[in-house]
């Protein structure tokens, strides 16, 4: 990231150098204005959600989905140890009800106590393409704007699709 | 679909009040939580923007479109979404950044705005996932990870800007 972002801001200012050279500070400020903005939507989306999170964390409804969630993961990740199914299942029911925060380390740990690669490469797949549910902080950004259409059939399709497809090509192609 | 967030907020709410969960204490603690979440978040979202600002007034956006805009064209995704598909691997507040500047340019229930929101809400941010899972992995190949997750990502992009024609 940080190549792409010196690469990006110093061709960026060149080029404004030929155009307009007063626009490279105004359009850094614009920037960082808008950014401050936008963190107040992000506070206010998740003061919402972590507080909702954190009541199904005490409902132990994470626990209870994780549990439905093996007889799957003993398909997906054939061969690997109990340790490993437990974060497996605790990191994909995090990510199911989008609580990244608790699905990254419970992810990481079951990365680390897999055998094999291509379970590796699934597990990292599968978290890459996204397998939320309720897709919480895009629906909060849309009802701050009024938004009168609805998303959350189409994202799920889409989720679903592409973690279907992802799955099927790691089944495929990976040794 | 408009009643699920509020259906499943309500039904939290009730069954926690049954299991006798502190619902307020939820409250404060979730708050404080994003509190701290948002202001770790901040620099990362100023730095950004103020990339994507310059790179925008530059006119350099505008050519990068351009170039792309044909390839992506025979995809089927407009070109007003191009920026957005190549940042969303790249960095989830730079995405949410964009997406919200495609609400504010275009109205958030255009037809770019609504794929921009489904594009957002069925991917993650591949390569910051790939580096974080295998960061403490005895095995460091991660190229078919990072392969894959972009194939099937560009093909739900694909799925998603059909759908959203009539969904």
């Amino acid at each position: 990231m940080s190549i792409v972002f010196t690469a990006v801001l110093i061709v960026s200012i060149i080029a404004l150098l030929f155009i307009n050279p007063s626009l490279v500070m105004s359009s850094l400020i614009e920037g960082a204005t808008k950014s401050v903005n936008f963190s107040v939507l992000m506070f206010c989306i998740y003061a919402i959600w972590l507080s909702v999170l954190n009541i199904w964390h005490q409902l132990r409804f994470d626990t209870f989905l994780g549990n439905k969630l093996k007889i799957f993961l003993y398909k997906l990740f054939p061969g690997e140890s109990d340790i490993c199914y437990n974060y497996l299942s605790v990191n994909l029911s995090a990510n199911i009800l989008g609580m990244g925060s608790a699905a990254t380390p419970a992810g990481i740990n079951a990365v680390e106590n897999m055998e094999r690669r291509k379970n590796r490469i699934m597990l990292v797949v599968i978290n890459s393409t996204s397998i939320q549910l309720i897709p919480t902080t895009i629906l909060a950004m849309r009802s701050a704007q009024n938004a009168q259409h609805d998303i959350i059939l189409p994202s799920l399709i889409c989720t679903v699709f592409s973690t279907f497809l992802a799955i099927i090509l790691v089944k495929v192609f990976v040794k | 679909m408009m009643y699920l967030v509020p259906i499943i907020l309500l039904t939290t709410f009730l069954v926690a009040t049954v299991k006798k969960i502190k619902i307020y204490d939820s409250f404060i603690a979730g708050i404080k939580e994003s509190l701290g979440l948002v202001i770790n978040l901040l620099p990362y979202l100023a730095s950004i923007f103020m990339l994507i600002e310059i790179f925008r007034v530059s006119g350099l956006g505008g050519k990068l479109t351009n170039i792309l805009s044909k390839p992506m064209s025979y995809l089927g995704i407009p070109k007003e979404l191009i920026e957005l598909l190549i940042l969303r691997p790249l960095s989830g507040s730079g995405s949410l950044a964009l997406v919200e500047n495609i609400f504010n340019e275009y109205g958030v229930d255009s037809y770019v705005a609504r794929c921009a929101s489904v594009i957002m809400a069925s991917n993650d941010t591949i390569l910051y996932v790939v580096a974080v899972y295998f960061s403490t992995s005895k095995d460091k190949k991660s190229g078919a990870a990072i392969i894959i997750s972009i194939i099937a990502s560009l093909m739900g992009a694909i799925l998603t800007c059909t759908l959203c024609r009539f969904m």
